[in-house]
Protein backbone atom coordinates (compact mmCIF):
# COMPACT_ATOMS: atom_id res chain seq x y z
CA UNK A 1 0.00 0.00 0.00
CA UNK A 2 1.38 3.19 -0.79
CA UNK A 3 -0.43 6.71 0.36
CA UNK A 4 -1.46 8.89 -1.73
CA UNK A 5 0.37 12.28 -1.76
CA UNK A 6 0.34 15.35 -4.33
CA UNK A 7 2.69 17.01 -6.53
CA UNK A 8 3.07 20.65 -5.82
CA UNK A 9 3.70 22.96 -8.67
CA UNK A 10 7.17 22.07 -9.81
CA UNK A 11 6.69 18.03 -9.29
CA UNK A 12 3.44 19.32 -12.13
CA UNK A 13 5.75 20.58 -14.25
CA UNK A 14 8.22 17.82 -13.77
CA UNK A 15 5.63 15.45 -14.78
CA UNK A 16 4.87 17.67 -17.48
CA UNK A 17 8.69 17.71 -19.10
CA UNK A 18 8.19 13.39 -18.49
CA UNK A 19 5.39 13.57 -20.97
CA UNK A 20 6.90 15.83 -23.46
CA UNK A 21 10.13 13.59 -23.61
CA UNK A 22 7.73 10.30 -23.99
CA UNK A 23 5.95 11.77 -26.48
CA UNK A 24 8.98 12.88 -28.45
CA UNK A 25 11.71 10.22 -28.20
CA UNK A 26 10.27 7.60 -26.11
CA UNK A 27 11.96 8.08 -22.97
CA UNK A 28 12.79 10.45 -20.27
CA UNK A 29 15.57 10.74 -17.69
CA UNK A 30 13.00 11.33 -14.94
CA UNK A 31 12.12 7.79 -13.11
CA UNK A 32 8.60 8.26 -12.25
CA UNK A 33 8.75 5.89 -9.75
CA UNK A 34 11.46 8.29 -7.62
CA UNK A 35 9.30 11.47 -8.85
CA UNK A 36 6.47 10.06 -7.16
CA UNK A 37 7.90 10.07 -3.55
CA UNK A 38 10.30 12.81 -4.16
CA UNK A 39 9.81 15.51 -1.21
CA UNK A 40 11.34 17.77 -3.29
CA UNK A 41 8.13 17.57 -5.72
CA UNK A 42 5.26 16.33 -3.82
CA UNK A 43 4.14 16.17 -0.25
CA UNK A 44 1.79 13.63 1.42
CA UNK A 45 -2.00 14.41 1.71
CA UNK A 46 -3.10 15.41 4.98
CA UNK A 47 -5.69 12.63 4.63
CA UNK A 48 -3.87 9.56 5.53
CA UNK A 49 -4.83 7.63 2.23
CA UNK A 50 -3.76 4.55 1.05
CA UNK A 51 -3.62 3.27 -2.57
CA UNK A 52 -1.99 0.09 -4.42
CA UNK A 53 -1.43 -0.50 -7.96
CA UNK A 54 -3.70 -2.35 -9.44
CA UNK A 55 -4.82 -3.91 -12.90
CA UNK A 56 -7.82 -2.10 -13.97
CA UNK A 57 -9.55 -3.05 -16.70
CA UNK A 58 -12.24 -0.47 -17.80
CA UNK A 59 -12.71 3.26 -16.04
CA UNK A 60 -15.26 2.32 -14.46
CA UNK A 61 -13.53 -0.15 -12.51
CA UNK A 62 -10.72 2.74 -11.20
CA UNK A 63 -13.43 5.19 -11.28
CA UNK A 64 -15.09 3.56 -8.02
CA UNK A 65 -11.94 1.58 -6.55
CA UNK A 66 -10.54 5.96 -6.26
CA UNK A 67 -14.53 6.71 -5.54
CA UNK A 68 -13.95 5.05 -2.60
CA UNK A 69 -10.34 5.78 -1.63
CA UNK A 70 -11.06 9.96 -1.67
CA UNK A 71 -14.44 9.70 -0.21
CA UNK A 72 -13.09 11.59 2.97
CA UNK A 73 -11.97 14.66 1.12
CA UNK A 74 -14.93 17.16 1.06
CA UNK A 75 -16.93 17.23 -2.02
CA UNK A 76 -16.17 21.03 -3.17
CA UNK A 77 -12.36 19.26 -3.29
CA UNK A 78 -12.54 16.04 -4.22
CA UNK A 79 -12.05 15.84 -7.41
CA UNK A 80 -10.34 19.25 -7.90
CA UNK A 81 -7.19 18.88 -6.37
CA UNK A 82 -4.44 19.59 -9.22
CA UNK A 83 -1.90 17.86 -7.52
CA UNK A 84 -3.38 14.94 -5.89
CA UNK A 85 -5.23 13.87 -9.50
CA UNK A 86 -1.74 14.67 -11.12
CA UNK A 87 0.47 12.55 -9.06
CA UNK A 88 -2.64 9.55 -9.03
CA UNK A 89 -1.90 9.47 -12.68
CA UNK A 90 1.43 9.48 -12.46
CA UNK A 91 1.18 6.74 -10.00
CA UNK A 92 -1.13 4.61 -11.94
CA UNK A 93 0.96 5.68 -15.40
CA UNK A 94 1.10 1.74 -16.59
CA UNK A 95 -2.52 1.79 -16.83
CA UNK A 96 -3.37 5.36 -18.56
CA UNK A 97 -1.08 5.06 -21.25
CA UNK A 98 0.16 1.69 -21.45
CA UNK A 99 3.23 0.34 -23.61
CA UNK A 100 2.48 -1.72 -26.79
CA UNK A 101 4.01 -5.11 -27.76
CA UNK A 102 7.31 -3.16 -28.86
CA UNK A 103 7.38 -0.85 -25.67
CA UNK A 104 5.82 1.79 -27.05
CA UNK A 105 3.96 4.35 -25.41
CA UNK A 106 1.48 6.68 -26.96
CA UNK A 107 1.61 9.63 -25.10
CA UNK A 108 -2.28 11.26 -25.32
CA UNK A 109 -2.98 15.13 -24.69
CA UNK A 110 -1.57 16.79 -21.38
CA UNK A 111 -4.72 17.50 -19.99
CA UNK A 112 -5.76 13.76 -20.04
CA UNK A 113 -2.65 13.08 -17.29
CA UNK A 114 -1.85 16.59 -16.07
CA UNK A 115 -5.70 17.98 -14.73
CA UNK A 116 -5.79 21.58 -15.69
CA UNK A 117 -8.49 23.61 -14.17
CA UNK A 118 -11.76 22.78 -12.10
CA UNK A 119 -14.31 23.38 -14.87
CA UNK A 120 -16.36 20.45 -16.21
CA UNK A 121 -15.12 20.11 -19.43
CA UNK A 122 -11.54 20.35 -18.04
CA UNK A 123 -12.00 17.81 -14.79
CA UNK A 124 -13.75 15.11 -17.52
CA UNK A 125 -11.04 15.09 -19.95
CA UNK A 126 -8.90 13.48 -17.44
CA UNK A 127 -8.47 10.17 -17.39
CA UNK A 128 -8.93 9.81 -13.65
CA UNK A 129 -10.37 12.65 -12.01
CA UNK A 130 -13.21 12.70 -14.85
CA UNK A 131 -14.24 9.19 -14.35
CA UNK A 132 -13.88 9.47 -10.54
CA UNK A 133 -16.60 12.16 -10.59
CA UNK A 134 -18.31 10.83 -12.80
CA UNK A 135 -19.34 7.90 -10.62
CA UNK A 136 -19.43 10.06 -8.00
CA UNK A 137 -22.42 11.38 -9.88
CA UNK A 138 -24.25 8.81 -11.16
CA UNK A 139 -22.83 5.82 -9.41
CA UNK A 140 -23.90 2.22 -11.28
CA UNK A 141 -25.65 4.21 -13.98
CA UNK A 142 -22.56 5.50 -14.73
CA UNK A 143 -21.33 2.24 -16.47
CA UNK A 144 -22.52 3.47 -20.09
CA UNK A 145 -20.01 6.31 -19.65
CA UNK A 146 -16.97 4.28 -18.11
CA UNK A 147 -17.14 0.54 -19.94
CA UNK A 148 -14.08 0.94 -21.97
CA UNK A 149 -10.41 0.84 -21.33
CA UNK A 150 -8.77 3.30 -18.88
CA UNK A 151 -6.54 4.60 -21.57
CA UNK A 152 -9.77 5.55 -23.91
CA UNK A 153 -12.30 8.23 -24.39
CA UNK A 154 -15.68 6.53 -25.63
CA UNK A 155 -18.35 7.97 -27.71
CA UNK A 156 -20.66 8.08 -24.95
CA UNK A 157 -19.02 10.05 -22.43
CA UNK A 158 -17.92 12.91 -25.31
CA UNK A 159 -21.31 13.38 -26.27
CA UNK A 160 -23.20 12.70 -22.89
CA UNK A 161 -20.29 14.92 -20.49
CA UNK A 162 -19.47 17.54 -22.61
CA UNK A 163 -22.52 19.78 -21.49
CA UNK A 164 -22.62 20.37 -17.86
CA UNK A 165 -26.84 20.30 -17.86
CA UNK A 166 -26.54 16.89 -19.03
CA UNK A 167 -23.67 15.28 -17.69
CA UNK A 168 -24.74 16.38 -14.23
CA UNK A 169 -28.63 14.84 -14.93
CA UNK A 170 -28.92 11.61 -12.94
CA UNK A 171 -32.60 11.24 -14.82
CA UNK A 172 -30.37 11.34 -18.12
CA UNK A 173 -27.49 9.32 -17.69
CA UNK A 174 -29.91 6.66 -15.92
CA UNK A 175 -32.29 7.02 -19.10
CA UNK A 176 -29.12 6.76 -21.34
CA UNK A 177 -28.13 3.21 -19.60
CA UNK A 178 -31.44 2.01 -20.04
CA UNK A 179 -31.59 2.78 -23.51
CA UNK A 180 -28.31 1.88 -24.78
CA UNK A 181 -27.26 -0.39 -22.44
CA UNK A 182 -26.58 -4.44 -23.12
CA UNK A 183 -25.94 -6.19 -19.98
CA UNK A 184 -25.11 -9.60 -21.30
CA UNK A 185 -22.33 -7.94 -23.31
CA UNK A 186 -21.66 -5.11 -21.22
CA UNK A 187 -20.99 -2.68 -23.51
CA UNK A 188 -23.21 -0.24 -25.00
CA UNK A 189 -25.75 -2.28 -27.59
CA UNK A 190 -24.74 -2.48 -31.33
CA UNK A 191 -25.11 0.50 -33.74
CA UNK A 192 -26.49 2.63 -30.62
CA UNK A 193 -23.73 5.63 -31.47
CA UNK A 194 -23.19 6.19 -35.26
CA UNK A 195 -21.69 9.54 -36.13
CA UNK A 196 -24.97 10.55 -37.75
CA UNK A 197 -27.91 11.05 -36.19
CA UNK A 198 -30.09 8.42 -37.14
CA UNK A 199 -33.78 8.18 -35.26
CA UNK A 200 -33.31 6.70 -32.01
CA UNK A 201 -29.13 6.90 -31.08
CA UNK A 202 -27.19 8.60 -29.28
CA UNK A 203 -26.79 11.86 -31.03
CA UNK A 204 -30.66 11.94 -31.78
CA UNK A 205 -30.90 11.81 -27.81
CA UNK A 206 -28.65 14.60 -27.28
CA UNK A 207 -30.72 16.83 -29.52
CA UNK A 208 -33.80 15.71 -28.33
CA UNK A 209 -32.28 16.46 -24.78
CA UNK A 210 -31.59 19.86 -25.44
CA UNK A 211 -35.46 20.74 -27.00
CA UNK A 212 -36.58 19.17 -23.91
CA UNK A 213 -34.00 21.16 -21.87
CA UNK A 214 -36.37 24.31 -22.71
CA UNK A 215 -39.64 22.83 -21.92
CA UNK A 216 -39.24 20.46 -19.13
CA UNK A 217 -37.07 20.56 -15.33
CA UNK A 218 -35.26 17.53 -15.90
CA UNK A 219 -34.25 17.38 -13.08
CA UNK A 220 -37.25 16.27 -11.21
CA UNK A 221 -37.95 13.62 -13.36
CA UNK A 222 -36.60 9.94 -13.24
CA UNK A 223 -34.86 8.05 -16.03
CA UNK A 224 -38.13 5.98 -16.46
CA UNK A 225 -40.06 8.90 -17.11
CA UNK A 226 -37.70 10.79 -19.04
CA UNK A 227 -37.52 7.30 -21.28
CA UNK A 228 -41.53 7.83 -21.37
CA UNK A 229 -41.62 11.62 -22.77
CA UNK A 230 -38.97 10.46 -25.36
CA UNK A 231 -40.10 10.18 -29.17
CA UNK A 232 -41.51 6.89 -30.52
CA UNK A 233 -38.09 6.31 -32.42
CA UNK A 234 -36.46 5.77 -29.25
CA UNK A 235 -39.10 2.79 -28.50
CA UNK A 236 -37.04 0.28 -30.79
CA UNK B 1 -28.61 24.82 -37.54
CA UNK B 2 -31.15 23.39 -35.24
CA UNK B 3 -32.83 26.29 -33.83
CA UNK B 4 -34.62 26.00 -30.35
CA UNK B 5 -38.39 27.10 -30.24
CA UNK B 6 -40.48 27.64 -27.13
CA UNK B 7 -43.11 25.32 -28.32
CA UNK B 8 -44.71 25.60 -24.78
CA UNK B 9 -45.14 29.35 -24.07
CA UNK B 10 -42.21 29.31 -21.34
CA UNK B 11 -42.23 32.29 -19.33
CA UNK B 12 -38.87 34.46 -18.59
CA UNK B 13 -38.43 35.65 -15.37
CA UNK B 14 -37.28 39.15 -14.90
CA UNK B 15 -33.70 39.72 -13.29
CA UNK B 16 -35.50 42.68 -11.85
CA UNK B 17 -37.85 40.47 -9.81
CA UNK B 18 -35.34 37.89 -8.00
CA UNK B 19 -32.74 39.13 -5.46
CA UNK B 20 -30.14 36.53 -4.76
CA UNK B 21 -27.62 37.35 -1.80
CA UNK B 22 -24.64 34.82 -1.12
CA UNK B 23 -24.25 34.76 2.82
CA UNK B 24 -20.80 33.85 5.19
CA UNK B 25 -21.22 32.45 8.18
CA UNK B 26 -18.70 29.69 10.53
CA UNK B 27 -19.53 27.48 7.62
CA UNK B 28 -16.50 26.63 4.89
CA UNK B 29 -19.16 27.46 2.65
CA UNK B 30 -21.73 30.41 1.89
CA UNK B 31 -25.18 30.07 1.49
CA UNK B 32 -27.55 31.77 -0.55
CA UNK B 33 -31.05 33.91 0.38
CA UNK B 34 -33.35 34.55 -1.85
CA UNK B 35 -35.95 37.42 -2.69
CA UNK B 36 -38.57 36.66 -5.67
CA UNK B 37 -41.56 39.22 -6.65
CA UNK B 38 -42.98 37.02 -9.71
CA UNK B 39 -47.22 37.22 -9.50
CA UNK B 40 -48.49 33.82 -8.46
CA UNK B 41 -51.99 34.35 -10.07
CA UNK B 42 -50.54 33.82 -13.49
CA UNK B 43 -49.46 30.46 -12.48
CA UNK B 44 -51.61 27.14 -11.17
CA UNK B 45 -51.41 27.42 -7.12
CA UNK B 46 -49.05 24.47 -7.17
CA UNK B 47 -46.26 25.54 -9.10
CA UNK B 48 -43.03 24.35 -7.90
CA UNK B 49 -40.11 26.52 -7.46
CA UNK B 50 -36.71 25.34 -7.71
CA UNK B 51 -33.34 27.34 -7.55
CA UNK B 52 -30.35 26.03 -8.85
CA UNK B 53 -26.64 26.67 -8.09
CA UNK B 54 -23.98 25.94 -10.53
CA UNK B 55 -20.64 26.50 -12.06
CA UNK B 56 -18.51 25.41 -14.45
CA UNK B 57 -18.18 21.72 -12.64
CA UNK B 58 -20.90 21.67 -10.08
CA UNK B 59 -24.50 21.68 -9.85
CA UNK B 60 -26.91 22.06 -6.23
CA UNK B 61 -30.52 22.33 -6.16
CA UNK B 62 -32.37 23.16 -3.46
CA UNK B 63 -36.85 22.42 -3.80
CA UNK B 64 -38.06 25.71 -2.09
CA UNK B 65 -41.89 25.42 -1.52
CA UNK B 66 -44.00 26.84 -4.19
CA UNK B 67 -44.16 30.65 -5.81
CA UNK B 68 -47.09 30.86 -3.91
CA UNK B 69 -45.79 30.05 -0.64
CA UNK B 70 -41.95 30.70 -1.40
CA UNK B 71 -40.52 28.44 1.75
CA UNK B 72 -36.42 28.37 1.71
CA UNK B 73 -34.63 24.83 3.03
CA UNK B 74 -33.03 25.25 6.21
CA UNK B 75 -29.70 24.41 4.65
CA UNK B 76 -28.55 26.54 1.74
CA UNK B 77 -25.07 26.08 2.00
CA UNK B 78 -23.19 25.41 -1.16
CA UNK B 79 -21.72 22.84 0.11
CA UNK B 80 -20.96 21.06 -3.72
CA UNK B 81 -19.94 23.48 -5.59
CA UNK B 82 -16.68 24.68 -5.99
CA UNK B 83 -15.79 28.60 -6.95
CA UNK B 84 -18.46 30.38 -5.66
CA UNK B 85 -16.58 33.57 -6.90
CA UNK B 86 -18.17 32.31 -10.65
CA UNK B 87 -21.54 31.04 -9.16
CA UNK B 88 -24.55 31.01 -11.19
CA UNK B 89 -28.51 30.58 -10.24
CA UNK B 90 -31.26 29.71 -11.95
CA UNK B 91 -34.39 30.26 -10.82
CA UNK B 92 -37.20 27.98 -12.26
CA UNK B 93 -40.83 27.68 -11.96
CA UNK B 94 -42.41 24.25 -12.66
CA UNK B 95 -45.59 23.03 -12.95
CA UNK B 96 -46.23 19.58 -11.07
CA UNK B 97 -49.05 17.96 -12.00
CA UNK B 98 -50.53 18.12 -15.53
CA UNK B 99 -47.43 17.67 -17.23
CA UNK B 100 -44.87 16.51 -15.39
CA UNK B 101 -42.41 18.56 -14.93
CA UNK B 102 -42.70 21.26 -17.20
CA UNK B 103 -40.89 24.44 -17.16
CA UNK B 104 -44.07 27.42 -16.90
CA UNK B 105 -40.66 30.13 -16.30
CA UNK B 106 -37.37 30.64 -15.94
CA UNK B 107 -34.37 32.98 -15.30
CA UNK B 108 -30.94 31.49 -15.84
CA UNK B 109 -27.56 33.07 -15.31
CA UNK B 110 -28.22 35.11 -12.74
CA UNK B 111 -25.29 36.05 -10.73
CA UNK B 112 -25.90 36.73 -6.98
CA UNK B 113 -25.78 40.37 -5.15
CA UNK B 114 -22.24 41.86 -4.60
CA UNK B 115 -21.40 44.96 -3.26
CA UNK B 116 -24.44 46.98 -5.05
CA UNK B 117 -27.96 45.82 -6.24
CA UNK B 118 -26.86 46.71 -9.53
CA UNK B 119 -24.07 43.69 -9.62
CA UNK B 120 -27.17 41.02 -9.60
CA UNK B 121 -28.19 42.67 -13.43
CA UNK B 122 -24.89 43.21 -14.92
CA UNK B 123 -24.39 40.65 -17.84
CA UNK B 124 -20.56 40.56 -18.30
CA UNK B 125 -20.50 40.18 -22.41
CA UNK B 126 -16.57 38.73 -22.25
CA UNK B 127 -15.56 37.81 -19.17
CA UNK B 128 -12.01 37.19 -18.78
CA UNK B 129 -10.18 34.48 -16.80
CA UNK B 130 -6.65 33.29 -16.61
CA UNK B 131 -4.98 30.17 -17.06
CA UNK B 132 -1.71 27.92 -18.13
CA UNK B 133 -2.22 28.34 -21.59
CA UNK B 134 1.29 26.54 -22.11
CA UNK B 135 2.68 28.37 -25.24
CA UNK B 136 -0.33 30.37 -26.54
CA UNK B 137 -1.15 33.98 -25.22
CA UNK B 138 -4.60 34.00 -24.96
CA UNK B 139 -7.32 31.69 -26.49
CA UNK B 140 -11.65 31.85 -26.32
CA UNK B 141 -13.52 29.14 -24.32
CA UNK B 142 -17.05 28.55 -25.75
CA UNK B 143 -18.95 27.65 -22.68
CA UNK B 144 -22.92 27.18 -21.81
CA UNK B 145 -22.78 30.72 -20.75
CA UNK B 146 -21.02 32.27 -23.37
CA UNK B 147 -17.41 32.86 -24.67
CA UNK B 148 -14.52 33.33 -21.98
CA UNK B 149 -11.08 35.54 -23.18
CA UNK B 150 -8.11 32.97 -21.17
CA UNK B 151 -5.37 34.71 -20.66
CA UNK B 152 -2.05 32.90 -20.47
CA UNK B 153 -1.57 33.30 -16.34
CA UNK B 154 2.17 32.11 -16.77
CA UNK B 155 3.59 34.56 -19.00
CA UNK B 156 5.68 36.15 -16.27
CA UNK B 157 7.64 38.43 -18.33
CA UNK B 158 4.32 41.35 -18.11
CA UNK B 159 1.66 41.41 -16.27
CA UNK B 160 -1.04 40.18 -18.20
CA UNK B 161 -3.61 41.45 -16.11
CA UNK B 162 -3.04 45.06 -16.72
CA UNK B 163 -2.10 44.52 -20.55
CA UNK B 164 -5.83 43.41 -21.37
CA UNK B 165 -7.47 46.38 -19.02
CA UNK B 166 -4.70 48.88 -20.75
CA UNK B 167 -3.16 47.95 -23.71
CA UNK B 168 -3.89 49.39 -26.74
CA UNK B 169 -1.50 47.22 -28.93
CA UNK B 170 -3.60 43.72 -27.06
CA UNK B 171 -6.58 45.77 -28.02
CA UNK B 172 -6.20 46.28 -31.55
CA UNK B 173 -4.82 43.18 -32.52
CA UNK B 174 -7.00 40.57 -30.29
CA UNK B 175 -10.16 42.06 -30.21
CA UNK B 176 -11.25 42.15 -33.54
CA UNK B 177 -10.09 38.48 -33.92
CA UNK B 178 -12.40 37.68 -30.73
CA UNK B 179 -15.31 39.08 -32.07
CA UNK B 180 -15.19 37.20 -35.59
CA UNK B 181 -14.53 33.90 -33.74
CA UNK B 182 -17.39 34.40 -31.69
CA UNK B 183 -19.66 35.71 -34.75
CA UNK B 184 -18.80 32.22 -36.44
CA UNK B 185 -19.54 30.67 -33.89
CA UNK B 186 -22.68 31.74 -33.49
CA UNK B 187 -24.13 32.02 -36.89
CA UNK B 188 -21.83 29.32 -38.79
CA UNK B 189 -20.35 26.48 -36.29
CA UNK B 190 -23.10 26.24 -34.22
CA UNK B 191 -26.14 23.98 -34.17
CA UNK B 192 -28.68 25.66 -31.85
CA UNK B 193 -30.09 28.67 -29.53
CA UNK B 194 -33.08 30.03 -28.52
CA UNK B 195 -33.83 33.30 -30.48
CA UNK B 196 -36.45 34.76 -28.09
CA UNK B 197 -34.54 34.65 -25.37
CA UNK B 198 -32.72 38.13 -25.40
CA UNK B 199 -30.30 37.04 -22.01
CA UNK B 200 -29.20 34.23 -24.12
CA UNK B 201 -25.34 35.09 -24.63
CA UNK B 202 -25.66 34.45 -28.62
CA UNK B 203 -28.86 37.05 -28.75
CA UNK B 204 -26.81 39.46 -26.75
CA UNK B 205 -23.55 39.49 -28.89
CA UNK B 206 -25.97 39.74 -31.96
CA UNK B 207 -27.60 42.70 -30.51
CA UNK B 208 -24.06 44.14 -29.52
CA UNK B 209 -22.80 44.38 -32.92
CA UNK B 210 -26.57 45.44 -35.09
CA UNK B 211 -26.02 48.42 -32.28
CA UNK B 212 -23.05 49.23 -34.02
CA UNK B 213 -23.17 52.28 -36.49
CA UNK B 214 -23.90 50.98 -40.01
CA UNK B 215 -24.11 47.49 -39.18
CA UNK B 216 -27.54 45.49 -41.20
CA UNK B 217 -29.48 44.26 -39.39
CA UNK B 218 -29.93 40.55 -39.97
CA UNK B 219 -31.88 38.91 -37.14
CA UNK B 220 -35.19 40.00 -38.82
CA UNK B 221 -33.71 38.96 -42.21
CA UNK B 222 -34.87 36.33 -44.69
CA UNK B 223 -31.23 34.47 -44.56
CA UNK B 224 -31.66 34.58 -40.46
CA UNK B 225 -35.15 32.72 -40.94
CA UNK B 226 -33.34 30.14 -43.08
CA UNK B 227 -30.09 29.71 -40.99
CA UNK B 228 -28.20 26.41 -42.16
CA UNK B 229 -28.11 27.73 -45.80
CA UNK B 230 -26.72 30.87 -45.37
CA UNK B 231 -23.35 30.29 -44.27
CA UNK B 232 -22.20 32.33 -46.85
CA UNK B 233 -24.25 35.42 -46.08
CA UNK B 234 -23.08 35.36 -42.91
CA UNK B 235 -19.56 35.44 -43.49
CA UNK B 236 -19.61 38.24 -45.60
CA UNK B 237 -21.96 40.20 -43.07
CA UNK B 238 -19.13 39.69 -40.57
CA UNK B 239 -16.44 40.59 -43.03
CA UNK B 240 -17.51 43.73 -44.73
CA UNK B 241 -19.76 44.60 -42.48
CA UNK B 242 -19.61 43.98 -38.74
CA UNK B 243 -15.21 43.56 -38.23
CA UNK B 244 -15.29 47.31 -40.08
CA UNK B 245 -17.36 48.64 -37.81
CA UNK B 246 -15.75 47.57 -34.98
CA UNK B 247 -12.47 48.45 -36.10
CA UNK B 248 -14.04 51.93 -37.01
CA UNK B 249 -16.16 52.87 -33.60
CA UNK B 250 -12.84 51.10 -31.07
CA UNK B 251 -10.52 53.34 -33.43
CA UNK B 252 -8.47 49.33 -34.15
CA UNK B 253 -5.84 51.21 -36.56
CA UNK B 254 -5.17 54.51 -34.15
CA UNK B 255 -4.92 52.60 -31.45
CA UNK B 256 -2.51 49.79 -32.95
CA UNK B 257 -0.52 53.05 -34.53
CA UNK B 258 -0.14 55.08 -31.37
CA UNK B 259 0.83 51.77 -29.35
CA UNK B 260 3.17 50.36 -31.36
CA UNK B 261 4.87 53.70 -32.05
CA UNK B 262 5.82 54.02 -28.58
CA UNK B 263 7.85 50.15 -28.95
Amino acid sequence: MVRIREFNPAGIEKFKNFLIAMRETGESETSLSELLSDETYTRLLPNKIEIEPGIFSTKYEIAEYLHEKVSSISPDKKYRNVGMWTWLAAFYFDALCPADTQGIRKIGAESRYILNGDEWDRIFRHLLAGPGMIYDLHRENSIILLYNPVDETGDFLAQLMGRQEIGTNKAIIEAAKILYWDPVKKRPKRSSSPQEHKPGTLRRFVDVLQQFDLTYDLYSISGEELIRMLPVEFRA
Amino acid sequence: MIRKFNYTGRKKIERNNISIRLIKDNSPHPYFDLKISVSADDFPDDSELFVEAYDRSSFMRFKCGTLKNPVLPEDRHLTAIHSTDAILFRVKVVDPSAHHGRILAVADRLTSIGESQEDSKHISLLPVTYEDLDKEIWKLDFRDTGPVLILNKKIESVNVTEIVKTSDLFFSLVYPSVLREILVRILVIDDAFEEDDPELWQNLWLAFVENLPEVPKITDSYEFENFSSNHDFFLIWIDDDVIPAFCKKYMIKEKFESDIGGV
